[in-house]
């Protein structure tokens, strides 16, 4: 037995020695890679105590995985009964080198505790497994990766747990040492009995306690050595990667120095100009499909998948490691992310996305998509002038007439030529600048929106006026599809008339406008109150500067628009507006809303391209909308407007459901 | 080889113009590269490409058109010449005096590329004039062009869906219009070393060309707004009847 303990000491000792060793050796690599990437960050955050309150809430509290139910709960079992298990795990490894270390003897109390919950825990991972296999075997649900990797870690997991309770199986039926084990086991303790274990000789209990040890303490550090390069990474860098995440849902997109006449380059163009968080990024996803379920693009059958950009984006990255790695690496090797056959993301997946957000609202880990999709459409604009061939006309319509159906910059203002609108330069005192927008200007369904606004604004006495011809595009539409340099022009000139007219606040009637003004004005040097139709409109109901006539509009069900509400997390305005309003009939839900909203096809430029590829967003959405038996789906959008106007028509079915802005039921609905 | 490009400064097709002062109009309306000179400016390049050379962008009007020769750049071209005039409208005869002269001072063609037309005075006169002045062969309408060993053909409409293909020797005028070739929109590389690449400014005046003077601009018009169509209710008597009035009276074309 003396032998035994002091070979059982040697062996451990290589095998811990070995173990943390190559586990240092890869995880020091992955640092290394994040260092090695080109991009620029910095790495400290602001907002401290805020990003440790996160990790409370999202980490240990698992708010965030819990949002899908069921593979919530399995992995918050699984979350905490592994966490459990590991103080145990440690105290073994050093048992196996210092036989007569033993917590157990230091802190009985405590230990007694701990050992009581732990084995309780452990046995909620083997539920929390048997759920992660029924879901992988029997349910397979399409977004979900369900390669061998997966099933390695479930194989892992639960040799590490069936091997802890299999040891404590034995500790308790073995000679006492002074600690009462069987005190602490409830679920160890039914396998105890269950195997009649109590009935064993000595030795056979002791072989199976120490074969439950060298399999415990072996998976172990095989597990440890298997992560780095597995997808289940997403336990090292998804708690940093969720400390690092944006702590607002306000997200402007990255300003771009266009003047910069040393930049080589613009925009994301290969792995190597990627920064260490988007590397983070990379490393955390654990491929549990969440974003692929939700991405409209990919629903609809085009070849767009958030998840598989990510795993493409790392399979690069690793490929291209020690190119990175190397001081004199030569980064022209590394192929071009996006392009045409064999890159790794093709120009179809990189065009097909709405900047629709759901990808990265409903990531557990917090990785940011839009951070690369949007940055890689800035190269293909800004370096290759390679886009989607309708967008031309519509970037040169923007270039110059500032609105991207190219009508006149000078008409801007027709819309309202007979309703007695004051321009900013005559009123430049206005309590109120409302920015119209190009739909709101220009646009036949938009302009009955911006007069319903109007109208509104007239019976709550609000002193306001608009820019008129000095009104620019807000830039989003430019911005979005990549042309940085056109939509910094754009911004540039609106944002020196606003300056100008230092407006005391912005109302915008689309989302576009106002998110853009709102969250990305102010890089640009114009930070002023901005707000959107939707709460401003709520604010004069609850003034009571509004009288409502109590009109029944019957069934209404709302439609989210992405930069309403992903965006700017603004849900319940609407609804309570239109509770207000039409307070005889509750809002009826499609059943995608809020956060899990869908989007209608517009975003990201996508209302100015072709859809070509797949059912067309805006038909499945309009159906969703249909099946509500709504007899009005209302928005607070005018592209969403025009999408489920269309898709309405393109659908097929018979069905009278009107399509109207919040704002024209409002107007219709006060005095 | 040096291969010129003639560039028109032209208010944007989608402004609206409004007339002011009997021949003039408003100019604070955005003005854009003639949209038919972006074709010669994407054929001169890829012929500049493969022959070697450069091009020169020539453009003659108001100081304020040196924005659409730094466009110009910005498509395809090495330099630039801005003619400064203080007219909007040249008439085609002095215009292609001056852009001889311009040509001639700055050392002589290889060949000379242009739209066919102007958007904004629809002259077509510039090229064939141009060409007549230099004494080289002109082709316009050209949708296909092709350039070996100092012999040029190029593929013309001719209306009808018809094209002829005709061969000139260079250097000759090719005025250029939609399907030569695909406008690139350009890089923002392309557009930054657009704003570093040389351009002569000169005096339209110092050129001193002696222009016959046969043109001259009278006046503007404004188009006049499309009115909305009017449904004539009635029997067909009752509706002649009243087409018969209106055509006299509203519209003014029955005596």
């Amino acid at each position: 037995m003396e032998i035994y303990t002091i070979v059982k000491a040697l062996l451990m000792a290589c095998l811990l020695s070995a173990g943390f060793r190559y586990f240092y050796i890869r995880v020091r690599k992955l640092v290394n890679i994040m260092q090695s990437v080109r991009g620029e960050r910095k790495i400290l955050p602001d907002r401290i105590g805020e990003r440790v309150r996160v990790l409370v809430s999202d980490i240990l509290g698992q708010s965030n995985v819990r949002r899908k139910k069921w593979p919530g709960i399995a992995h918050t079992f699984i979350f905490f009964g592994f966490l459990a298990v590991q103080p145990h795990s440690l105290e073994l490894m050093v048992q196996g080198i210092f036989p007569h270390f033993s917590v157990a003897h230091m802190f009985p109390g405590f230990f007694t505790l701990y050992l009581t919950a732990a084995d309780v825990l452990a046995f909620f991972v083997l539920m929390g497994l048997g759920y992660g296999l029924y879901r992988r075997l029997v349910v397979k649900p399409d977004y979900l990766t369900n390669g061998n990797d997966a099933k390695f870690i479930i194989l892992f997991t639960s040799v590490i747990i069936i091997t802890f309770h299999f040891y404590n199986a034995f500790h308790m039926v073995m000679p006492s040492d002074g600690f009462d084990y069987g005190a602490c086991f409830s679920f160890s303790a039914i396998l105890s009995s269950m195997f009649g274990l109590s009935d064993l000789s000595l030795s056979a209990k002791t072989f199976g306690l120490e074969l439950s040890y060298w399999i415990h303490m072996l998976t172990i550090v095989g597990f440890m050595i298997y992560i780095p390069g597995s997808k289940h990474l997403h336990l090292l860098a998804g708690i940093p990667n969720v400390f690092y995440k944006p702590l607002d849902v306000e997200k402007p997109m990255i300003k771009t120095d266009i003047e910069d006449e040393d930049a080589e380059t613009f925009g994301l163009s290969k792995v190597s100009e990627f920064d260490w968080k988007h590397v983070l990024d990379l490393y955390s996803c654990t491929e549990c499909g969440r974003c692929e379920e939700r991405c409209p693009a990919n629903f609809t059958g085009k070849p767009l998948s958030p998840k598989e950009m990510i795993h493409e984006a790392k399979v690069e990255l690793f490929e291209h490691a020690e190119t990175l790695m190397a001081e004199d690496g030569d980064l022209e090797t590394i192929p071009l992310l996006v392009g045409e056959e064999g890159a790794r993301i093709s120009k179809e997946a990189l065009w097909s996305c709405t900047s629709c957000r759901g990808c990265e609202d409903i990531c557990p880990v917090n990785i940011q998509h839009l951070d690369i999709i949007l940055e890689a459409r800035k190269f293909q604009v800004l370096m290759e002038a390679d886009f989607p061939a309708e967008l031309q006309d519509t970037f040169t319509n923007l270039e110059n007439q500032s609105n991207p159906w190219g009508f006149s910059a000078d008409t801007r203002a027709n819309w309202c030529k007979d309703l007695d609108v004051p321009l900013m330069r005559d009123n430049p005192d206005a309590d109120i600048l409302y920015f119209v927008g190009c739909a709101g200007s220009y646009d036949d369904r938009g302009i009955k929106t911006s007069r319903a606004i109007v109208s509104i604004l007239k019976k709550a006495g609000v002193n306001f006026a608009i820019l008129g011809d000095e009104e620019r595009c807000n830039g989003d539409m430019a911005r979005r599809c990549g042309n940085e340099y056109l939509a910094q022009m754009m911004i540039q000139e609106n944002v020196e008339v606003l300056n100008q007219y230092k407006p005391k606040k912005i109302l915008t009637g689309c989302p576009h406008c106002f998110n853009t003004i709102k969250n990305e004005y102010p890089q640009f040097g114009a930070d002023y109150e901005v707000v959107h139709h939707t709460d401003f409109i709520l604010e004069l109901l609850n003034q009571g500067r509004l009288k409502t006539s109590g009109k029944d509009f019957g069934k209404i069900t709302f439609h989210d628009s992405c930069y309403l509400g992903r965006w700017n997390n603004i849900y319940d305005s609407p609804r309570e507006v239109l509770s207000k309003v039409n307070y005889a009939t509750k809002v009826v839900e499609m059943e995608k809303h809020g956060d899990n909203g869908m989007c209608c096809g517009a975003g990201g430029g996508r209302m100015f391209m072709e859809e070509t590829i797949g059912k067309r967003i805006n038909n499945e959405r309009a159906l969703e909308a249909m099946d509500t038996g709504a007899d009005i789906v209302s928005a607070a959008c005018p592209f969403c407007i025009t999408m489920l106007s269309d898709g309405i028509k393109d659908s097929g079915r018979e069905s009278k459901m009107e399509v109207r802005d919040l704002a024209e039921i409002v107007d219709e609905a006060t005095l | 080889m040096r291969v010129y490009v003639c560039v028109k400064h032209v208010p944007d097709t989608a402004a609206n113009i409004k007339v002011v002062g009997g021949s003039g109009f408003d100019e604070s309306v955005k003005f854009i590269v003639n949209p038919y000179d972006e074709y010669a400016i994407g054929e001169a390049s890829q012929l500049v490409k493969k022959e070697g050379g450069e091009v020169v962008i020539v453009t003659l009007g108001k100081a304020s058109a040196m924005t659409t020769v730094r466009a110009a750049l910005a498509i395809g071209g090495d330099r630039g010449i801005l003619i400064k005039t203080d007219k909007q409208f040249v008439e085609s005869d002095e215009t292609a005096l001056i852009l001889k002269k311009a040509i001639e001072d700055d050392g002589g063609a290889d060949m000379i590329f242009a739209g066919k037309q102007a958007a904004d005075s629809e002259g077509m006169q510039t090229c064939y004039r141009l060409a007549a002045n230099l004494g080289m062969p002109v082709a316009t309408e050209v949708v296909g062009f092709s350039y070996a060993g100092g012999k040029v053909v190029v593929e013309r409409e001719i209306g009808g869906g018809e094209r002829e293909v005709i061969e000139m020797t260079a250097p000759c005028v090719v005025g250029a219009t939609k399907g030569l070739n695909e406008v690139r929109y350009p890089k923002l590389p392309d557009i930054m070393k657009a704003k570093k690449k040389p351009v002569n400014e000169i005096d339209a005046g110092s050129l001193k060309v002696d222009a016959a003077g046969l043109v001259e601009l009278v006046a503007l018009e404004q188009v006049p707004e499309r009115s909305n169509a009017k449904m004539l209710e009635g029997s067909v008597t009752e509706a002649v009847d009243t087409l018969v009035k209106l055509l006299r009276d509203e519209a003014k074309v029955l005596e």
